[in-house]
């Protein structure tokens, strides 16, 4: 009895985990894909925050603002979304992804054509942080979430932000779609908040 | 024989007439050509102050240019005040004209602006004559639609914005030429230059009893003097649509503080209708203060968006923000147009994870920055709530700003984007200004604000192209130890502490 439980114990993290990874992608190949697009200097070093940002805040970006209710404003006739917000596909996305809060971290080799140096979320940004980095010409951060499928797979999104030590920072939802084998960028969408 | 010598001589002399003319010959517009073109022109629909207010056109002084392909017609126009430029690489004097060309029996018109460079001639008011002048010619149609920008090198010239529009002013040019070297790269890239106008508004104080009016009284001129540092438009490394952008927006507080009574009601009731109630003691004294500064207070840096906005209402407060490393953010309330939310970062305010709290600068100058936002936001979205009956009479920022971003752009990517170069490109001065006369208690009568004033306005500004362009991160550059300058004190305001060799000139709130 003893020797089930334990198999039990054992196998029943490998199934959660296994449930999990159908979630996301085995690679980042589309990351490296859009990034390669930054124009981001390969000479340079850059600050990837290591905990990879939560899924919220691409989904926020995508539907307009918090929450899985989605409001059209009837005086603005442009669809920012250029017709990719279709509520069914919306629904199933923000029910599968809104609520994994669970920290999850990128590692250097997740994109090995940038020399990132990871840091917590918790520092950014605060007095030692900032000492640590002076005279080093090291002065933005990039941040970016773990992509999510949307569409039945179709379509990939996720958060990118550029963030300079004065705070002031680009952000915003990146889709992707994968066409004849290639990566090709869908859509931005950027960030309605300003800061 | 002898006739028959001079019926030749007639016809040699005939034949050497008509070569002498065969290049082009000028002459007079006619009354009714340029009725058409009076007929056209709507100088109230610019965006730019300087061409509304300030241009006059000289109809007297026109001709008119025929050569093989194009008959062109010419008017001059002139700055009522003269304005004056401060760069290292322009001559400090703008020219303006009307050029209207006719090919294959269709006419394009053309309002230009025209920007000397140093070496150059100065512009000799004809496209015929470009072969000593190198420079650029701003463009917009008689109606005001800024079509962008055609480069002039020697004479030879280059549609740098490839609009389609461009295109017959740019081969009319060439027609001109002899320079066949159009490979040149032309003209200068990633270049700025100072612009300072001065405009003269006269004051009056009016009483009315009702509807009655009592009386009006002269209160005098008042002589605005406004600097503004602006991208020249080039084909270089620049994003083309942040550049039109630019070109649109060039002159939008050229009017700087308006003294008429209207403007001030309005820019007064927006900074009265700022509630900060919800802000902490600390956040709450900045902003009683910068409510109340003799000179450059809310309301007059509200007032250079010339004319301001309908009136809108701030609701200050602390609080958590997403994302957690924005100092504020500020945002429109869902269906309210009128109604904007600005949330001051509590671990920003409250100086955590770090010794001190930042100083009463860095509040100011976040304040002041966020307030331009929504700013901003109020024009978008009263623009949205005006839906497509055009009975909004927006300022010039909103043709550089909604417009150009939102109705051209429809993929509606980086609107933080926009709006951080809208001010990076027109608002650096107003906030210097503000934040001086904030701190030191003296108004800001020169014009220019103290540097380290300028510095730190350029808090929150320092990803946009206007600052990439005059401080790149590259330490070569000669103006990369002032972009060093400007981040320590950014970040030393910031941490209310010293950072490296830069000590704090605010005042931190006790933690």
């Amino acid at each position: 009895m003893k020797k089930i439980k334990l198999t039990i114990l054992i196998i029943l993290p490998l199934f959660i985990n296994s449930c999990a990874s159908t979630k996301y992608l085995k690679n980042y190949e589309a990351i490296n894909i859009f990034l390669e697009t930054q124009k981001l200097d390969k000479n340079k070093r850059y600050i990837l925050q290591h905990e990879k940002e939560k899924n919220m805040q691409a989904l926020r970006i995508f539907n307009g603002r918090e929450g899985s209710e989605h409001i059209i404003d009837t005086n603005d006739p442009i669809d920012y979304t250029a017709g990719l917000f279709v509520e069914k596909h919306w629904k199933k996305m923000y029910k599968t992804y809104a609520n994994d809060t669970i920290n999850k971290y990128w590692r250097k080799e997740d994109f090995p054509n940038l020399n990132f140096i990871l840091e917590n979320e918790k520092g950014l940004l605060n007095e030692d942080f900032y000492n640590r980095y002076i005279n080093t010409r090291i002065n933005e951060i990039i941040i970016i979430s773990d992509p999510m499928y949307y569409m039945n797979k179709k379509y990939i999104m996720f958060y990118y932000e550029k963030t300079y030590f004065d705070s002031s920072r680009s952000s915003q939802v990146v889709i992707m779609k994968k066409e004849k084998n290639k990566w090709i960028i869908v859509k931005t969408i950027g960030d309605y908040i300003i800061s | 024989m002898s006739q028959l010598l001079k019926y030749l001589f007639c016809f040699l002399f005939a034949v050497f007439l008509t070569s002498c003319n065969h290049e082009e010959s000028v002459k007079i517009v006619s009354n009714e050509e340029l009725n058409q073109i009076k007929n056209d022109l709507d100088l109230s629909k610019f965006s730019s102050v300087n061409i509304t207010s300030n241009i006059e056109i000289n109809w007297k002084n026109s001709n008119k240019i025929t050569n093989e392909d194009f008959t062109i017609y010419e008017i001059q126009a002139n700055e009522k005040s003269i304005s004056s430029l401060q760069s290292d690489f322009l001559q400090n004097q703008l020219k303006y004209q009307i050029i209207q060309i006719e090919e294959n029996e269709k006419l394009h018109s053309y309002f230009v602006e025209i920007y000397s460079n140093k070496e150059s001639e100065l512009y000799p008011e004809t496209i015929a004559k470009l072969s000593n002048f190198t420079g650029t010619l701003n463009t917009f149609s008689l109606k005001g639609e800024n079509l962008g920008s055609v480069a002039v090198s020697n004479g030879q010239a280059k549609n740098i914005s490839e609009n389609t529009s461009l295109d017959v002013l740019t081969k009319a040019i060439n027609s001109f030429s002899n320079n066949s070297n159009i490979t040149k790269k032309i003209p200068l890239c990633d270049k700025t230059y100072t612009q300072t106008v001065y405009e003269d508004s006269d004051r009056f104080q009016v009483w009315t009893v009702g509807t009655t009016l009592i009386t009006i009284k002269y209160l005098g001129t008042v002589r605005t003097t406004t600097t503004v540092l602006l991208p020249y438009p080039c084909d270089g490394s620049v994003d083309k649509e942040v550049l039109v952008l630019h070109r649109i927006n060039q002159y939008t507080h050229v009017g700087g503080a308006s003294y008429t009574t209207i403007g001030i009601a309005t820019a007064q009731r927006i900074e009265d209708n700022i509630n900060g109630n919800a802000l902490d003691p600390c956040t709450k004294a900045v902003l009683d203060k910068m409510k109340n500064l003799q000179q450059s207070d809310i309301a007059s840096m509200i007032n250079r968006f010339n004319p301001p906005a309908s009136p809108f209402n701030i609701n200050m407060s602390v609080g958590q923000v997403i994302p957690s490393r924005d100092w504020a953010q500020t945002t429109a309330v869902n269906g309210i147009y009128t109604d904007i939310n600005m949330v001051f970062n509590q671990n920003y305010i409250n100086g955590t994870g770090n010794a001190n709290r930042p100083t009463d600068l860095s509040i100011a100058t976040t304040m002041a920055h966020e307030i331009i936002h929504a700013y901003m936001i109020s024009l978008l979205e009263e623009d949205k709530s005006c839906g497509t009956q055009g009975i909004c009479d927006f300022p010039t920022v909103y043709d550089a700003y909604a417009q150009q971003k939102i109705k051209n752009d429809k993929n509606n990517t980086l609107l933080v984007d926009a709006h951080h170069e809208v001010i990076a490109n027109n608002y650096i001065y107003a906030i210097a200004a503000t934040i001086q006369e904030f701190h030191t208690g003296q108004t800001v009568n020169s014009g220019f604000p103290n540097q380290v004033y300028l510095d730190m306005a350029w808090g929150g500004l320092i990803g946009t192209t206007v600052f990439n362009n005059n401080y790149p991160d590259d330490p070569t550059h000669k103006n990369y130890k002032d972009r060093e300058r400007i981040l320590a004190r950014i970040i030393a305001e910031k941490n209310g502490n010293q950072y490296g060799i830069t000590s704090p000139l605010g005042t931190p709130c006790k933690k």
